[in-house]
């Protein structure tokens, strides 16, 4: 026999079953309040800034170099230029506020980027490599930007234009990055990025004597330095003078990224002097306008005359063949006269 | 008992459905999840914590006033921000804390000294900087990222921080919205097919000899009373059953 549930027992089992629903509805109804769950970063290093931040950094630079220009004022600059930048284009302002006509500058006058270095890099100080549009000159420059701290902008430190005829090694995007090579390390280099930058000062000064010309391949640059110093010194010594010129590294200017070839790119910074004296019964000397226009005067018995330069090397894998120098910027930014 | 549970699912069925048609249209969560925060002593910067800026949703809008100052907003990588914070005296926005009403930012305050001006960094990966009020929206990406309101890096930072979270796919649909249709549908489903597919009554015989029909107390419908021994000989079958 079957026992059939009444009909209150019935009821009373729909009830039960729509509280069961009424509730769940309920708590379902108050969804949780989310929680902040951090995603996993990659270990590995990341290109220093995206593509976007590369070019709102270089437009940053432009503006304020435009601005600095337009007013020959360098404390336009020091926002956005530093290090040999900064020198050269406050020594030009200064020359030419002295009605000196302003040399070639070896340098970028425009710096609207065309593609970019973009080193995978943690921690500061940090720095990347633009390749600019051609300027007045009609060749790019490439614009070596860098940063001291977090808090600290990029600023425009050096800006060599490429020398005529001579191809860059492609790298990785800008948005993969590229490897930032220890200057120290050779690491499968014909050699360290800063004892390259140490031979060619010694090359610049010494000329085919060097130990280390052979490991140069010629450039213009080089010729250029080398006739400019040789008439230089000969008319100083025709008049019984001395001339002596040094070149040292700046310290810390050394900065290299690998190159889809398995070398590198170098770029450095040379601070360069040349210092000549003339005997009292030659009289005094004339120095050229723009350095007359730095020194304050035009004779001179004697004077220590200061550039700056910085040098872009293509630093092929070990056993490659010789590196070559692709851009170079140089200029006077002071002098000492006696 | 059959029936009962038949219709108990039917009816939990409706009961689901309707329940996640709710949740779906009516009682589905607002399109964007706001929190604000006001802080009484900001300090030089306020900045999220991690996670805060992907809370929920594909992308965030930052609000930050600062009556009669420039305000700046940006986002980097959490290191770099870190970095650029250093040992400021700065608030970190630490989530969400539910009210009666809503929600608003939870933040804790670091002790510390003055930053630098974010203007002047480079490290923004996203930026908005404009005078009084400025706003910024972010988009998800993968990686660690914080966002940090100021002014000067001097100057106490903005002390009202908004976010708003938009709220698409996962995210703007009611978490038991589709569990609480799915489960009614399959409930109702099997309900009505408990009640469909039951075994149909036998079609009624004639009555023979010595046999009567009386209604059945307990079901309600028709049983047959066997009481005829001829009919139990010839194997009838004719025992009661409910249908």
């Amino acid at each position: 026999m079957t026992v059939a549930p009444t009909s209150r027992a019935r009821r009373g089992a729909v009830t039960r079953a729509g509280g069961l629903l009424s509730t769940g509805v309920l708590l379902a109804g108050c969804a949780p309040t989310p929680v902040p769950q951090a995603q996993v970063e990659t270990a590995a290093p990341r290109p220093v800034v995206t593509p976007e931040q590369a070019t709102r950094i270089s437009q940053a630079a432009v503006e304020a170099v435009a601005d600095a220009d337009a007013a020959a004022d360098p404390a336009l600059l020091t926002e956005r230029v530093a290090g040999p930048e900064l020198a050269l284009r406050s020594a030009r302002y200064a020359a030419a506020r002295a009605g000196a006509p302003a040399g070639p500058a070896y340098g970028a006058d425009v710096l609207e980027p065309l593609s970019a270095f973009v080193p995978r890099q943690e921690g500061w100080p940090r720095w990347l490599i633009t390749v600019t549009q051609p300027g007045p000159d009609r060749l790019p420059s490439l614009a070596l930007l860098r940063s001291e701290s977090a808090r600290e902008p990029y600023r425009l430190w050096a800006s060599p234009s490429l020398l005529s005829g001579v191809s860059l090694q492609p790298a990785g995007s800008p948005a993969a990055g590229v490897e930032a090579v220890d200057p120290e390390g050779a690491a499968g280099l014909a050699a360290a990025p800063s004892e390259v930058a140490q031979r060619y000062a010694d090359v610049l000064l010494r000329g085919p004597d060097s130990l280390h010309a052979a490991e140069f391949a010629e450039d213009s640059y080089r010729s250029e330095v080398a006739v400019v110093t040789r008439a230089d010194a000969e008319a100083v010594r025709a008049a019984g003078g001395t001339y002596a010129q040094e070149r040292a590294l700046v310290p810390g200017s050394v900065v290299a990224a690998r190159t889809d070839d398995g070398g590198a790119l170098v770029m450095a910074a040379y601070d360069w002097s040349v210092t000549h004296s003339l005997p009292p019964e030659a009289g005094t000397g004339r120095l050229a306008p723009v350095f007359a226009a730095l020194a304050g005067r035009e004779a001179v018995r004697g004077a220590t005359r200061r550039w700056v330069e910085v040098m872009a090397f293509a630093v092929p894998p070990a056993g490659s063949g010789p590196v070559r120098v692709v851009a170079a910027q140089h200029g006077p930014v002071a002098v000492e006269a006696t | 008992m059959h029936r009962v549970i038949a219709w108990l699912l039917v009816l939990a069925g409706l009961g689901g459905l309707v329940a996640g048609a709710l949740l779906a249209t009516v009682l589905r969560p607002p399109p964007t999840l706001a929190a604000v925060a006001d802080l009484g002593d900001p300090g030089v910067a306020v900045v999220s914590a991690p996670g805060v800026l992907e809370l929920t949703g594909p992308r965030v809008r930052v609000t930050a006033v600062a009556d009669g100052r420039d305000v700046f907003l940006g986002v980097a990588r959490e290191s770099e921000v870190r970095e650029w914070l250093q040992d400021a005296h700065h608030s970190e926005v630490t989530g969400l804390t539910e009210t009666g009403t809503g929600h608003v930012l939870g933040a804790r305050t670091v002790p510390g000294r003055e930053a630098a001006d974010p203007r002047l960094a480079d490290i923004w990966i996203a930026q908005s900087a404009a005078a009084g009020r400025a706003t910024l929206d972010w988009p998800r990406r993968p990686g660690r990222y914080l966002v940090v309101a100021a002014t000067d890096g001097v100057a106490p930072a903005p002390a009202t921080v908004r976010m708003e979270w938009a709220r698409t796919g996962a995210a703007a649909e009611h978490a038991a919205a589709r569990p609480l249709a799915t489960a009614g549908s399959a409930a109702l489903l099997l309900g009505l097919a408990l009640l469909l597919l039951r075994r149909p009554a036998r079609p009624h015989r004639p009555l023979r000899a010595g046999q009567r029909r009386r209604p059945a107390v307990a079901s309600g419908r028709t049983v047959i009373d066997v009481r005829d021994p001829a009919a139990r000989r010839a194997g009838s079958t004719a025992r009661g059953h409910r249908s």
